[in-house]
């Protein structure tokens, strides 16, 4: 499904900083995939790379059969809407309830009004935010937010879920509810990519881990630990 | 927030506004004058009045004259006398004599081709001096072309200075929402979906603008109109609804044209994808 060939990633600047170095990599559809590695090693160069906000310097990135280097500009928020994102900040609108957050992006995509009455809330009960539908983000706990974050990735039912530390501001316990509902998702025939810091649960979900630093893979284990 | 936007559309168009009507108006008087012009052919002193009277048929026979008067130089005293207050004798003040010539006074079918009429009067050997007001007219034309100008010139930095106002404000809520702009980007929202509403937003203000600007116009154009026409009665002012709506019909592209084209440049240089 997603297919990297000797990707190279290079920012100029007043220091230039070679951020991905010949990355070769082939993930298949419905694969749970950790990126891990220490600040700075490319994870999200490589996220930014896969949502098309940034074009590689060398190499070519197909996804699904397609190259994103030959993807037209008006083709890109398209092609984005196949692709679902949870960030570590989650990114929420917090004058907006928990409804309206997931909505918006639902009218973003244009869908027609009828269809975003009907999968708002049904994507709100698959994450288990029934009983807060009217809430604001701010009344509920880190986890709870999070989880808004998820049904606004999935509402879509994208191919792929893209996620950058989807953990890295919650404690063990909401991490392990929160990467719950992302395994059941990924059960669901939904590839995922989680980039994380989060030792104990890479180690634990014994899922393929991907490991980077300085800009290149040095590690990739089906079934692997941090 | 954008009411300075608002106010600079609104002010830009008010004086847009005023220099249209100020060069329709001018362009209407000198119209109206140019057709009324009429031609004074002065008679030389030592011709006889009955030889100035059979010279009627000269003038008539010049071709495109629509009308031909003669005025004695007795009556061309009485006119004169009756400006003057009465109790003065103008005939006395001048010691009994009467300076003034017989003349012809004509009028032209049409304005342009009162030069050329002119021109053959001045060739009748009995016509001692020609004079027409086409100096005036043209001294309202150019008078009207320079109006133009300036106002032009006026309205351009105005507009200039209006769009980069819009712009700004425009600015400040793409900043205001550059969250919202940031999720809709990251779920694929497209680049127009996007930009609609502060499109939409900036036109809004060149529209608000443009109507505050016609309502004010129109209030004080037609409070002109009423005062012209009650003190200065002589004066041809522009009453033609047709033409002065058109005038505020194109004000309002021209809110909208600024509004949109402030927005555009905020959008195109801030909402990249």
């Amino acid at each position: 499904m997603i297919q990297l060939f000797n990707v190279s990633k290079t920012y100029q600047g007043e220091v230039t900083v070679q951020a991905l170095k010949n990355i070769n990599l082939h993930i298949k559809r419905g694969e749970f995939v950790f990126l891990v590695g220490p600040s700075g090693a490319g994870k999200s160069t490589l996220t930014r790379l896969l949502i098309r906000e940034e074009l590689p310097s060398e190499g070519q990135i197909m996804v699904n059969g397609k190259s994103l280097l030959r993807l037209r500009t008006r083709e890109i928020p398209y092609y984005r809407r196949k692709i679902g994102f949870i960030f570590q900040d989650f990114r929420l609108l917090m004058e907006r309830t928990v409804y309206e957050n997931v909505a918006f992006a639902m009218e973003a995509m244009e869908f027609a009004k009828p269809e975003v009455k009907e999968r708002v809330p049904a994507v709100l009960e698959m994450v288990g935010l029934s009983e807060k539908i009217n809430a604001y983000p701010h009344q509920l706990s880190g986890g709870q937010q999070q989880r808004i974050c998820i049904a606004r990735a999935i509402v879509n039912n994208p191919l792929l879920i893209i996620a950058d530390e989807p953990t890295g501001n919650l404690d063990p316990d909401t991490s392990w509810e929160v990467m719950s509902i992302l395994q059941a998702i990924n059960k669901r025939g939904t590839t995922v990519i989680a980039a994380t810091h989060d030792r104990d649960m890479v180690n634990k979900l014994q899922k393929r881990v991907i490991a980077l630093a300085g800009g290149r893979i040095i590690r990739d284990e089906e079934r692997g630990e941090y | 927030m954008c009411f300075a936007s608002i106010a600079t559309v609104t002010v830009s168009l008010l004086i847009l506004g005023c220099a249209w009507l100020l060069v329709l108006n001018s362009q209407h008087i000198a119209n109206v004058m140019e057709s009324e012009l009429e031609i004074n052919a002065y008679i030389r002193k030592e011709v006889e009045r009955e030889e100035a009277l059979n010279l009627r048929r000269k003038f008539e026979a010049l071709g495109g004259v629509a009308e031909v008067t003669f005025i004695s130089n007795e009556e061309g005293l009485k006119n004169l006398q009756e400006r003057f207050e009465e109790d003065t004798n103008i005939l006395e003040a001048l010691g009994g004599n009467n300076p003034l010539p017989d003349m012809y006074r004509l009028k032209a079918e049409r304005a342009d081709d009162v030069p050329r009429i002119a021109g053959e009067v001045d060739k009748i050997p009995e016509v001692e001096n020609v004079r027409y007001g086409q100096g005036i007219v043209e001294k309202l034309l150019v008078l009207t072309n320079w109006m133009r100008t300036v106002g032009v010139v006026i309205v351009v930095v105005i507009g200039l200075a209006a769009i980069f106002l819009i712009a700004t404000s425009i600015r400040i809520t793409v900043f205001a929402r550059r969250r919202e702009i940031g999720i809709m980007k990251m779920v694929g929202a497209t680049d127009w979906y996007i930009r609609w509403p502060f499109f939409l937003e900036g036109m809004m203000v060149g529209i608000i603008g443009a109507l505050s600007a016609v309502l004010a116009l129109n209030f004080f154009y037609s409070k002109l109109v009423q005062n012209v026409v009650m003190t200065l009665n002589f004066l041809p002012i522009l009453q033609d609804t047709s033409l002065i709506f058109s005038v505020y019909k194109w004000l309002l592209f021209i809110g909208i044209f600024l509004g949109a084209a402030g927005s555009a440049i905020t959008l195109r240089r801030f909402l990249k994808v």
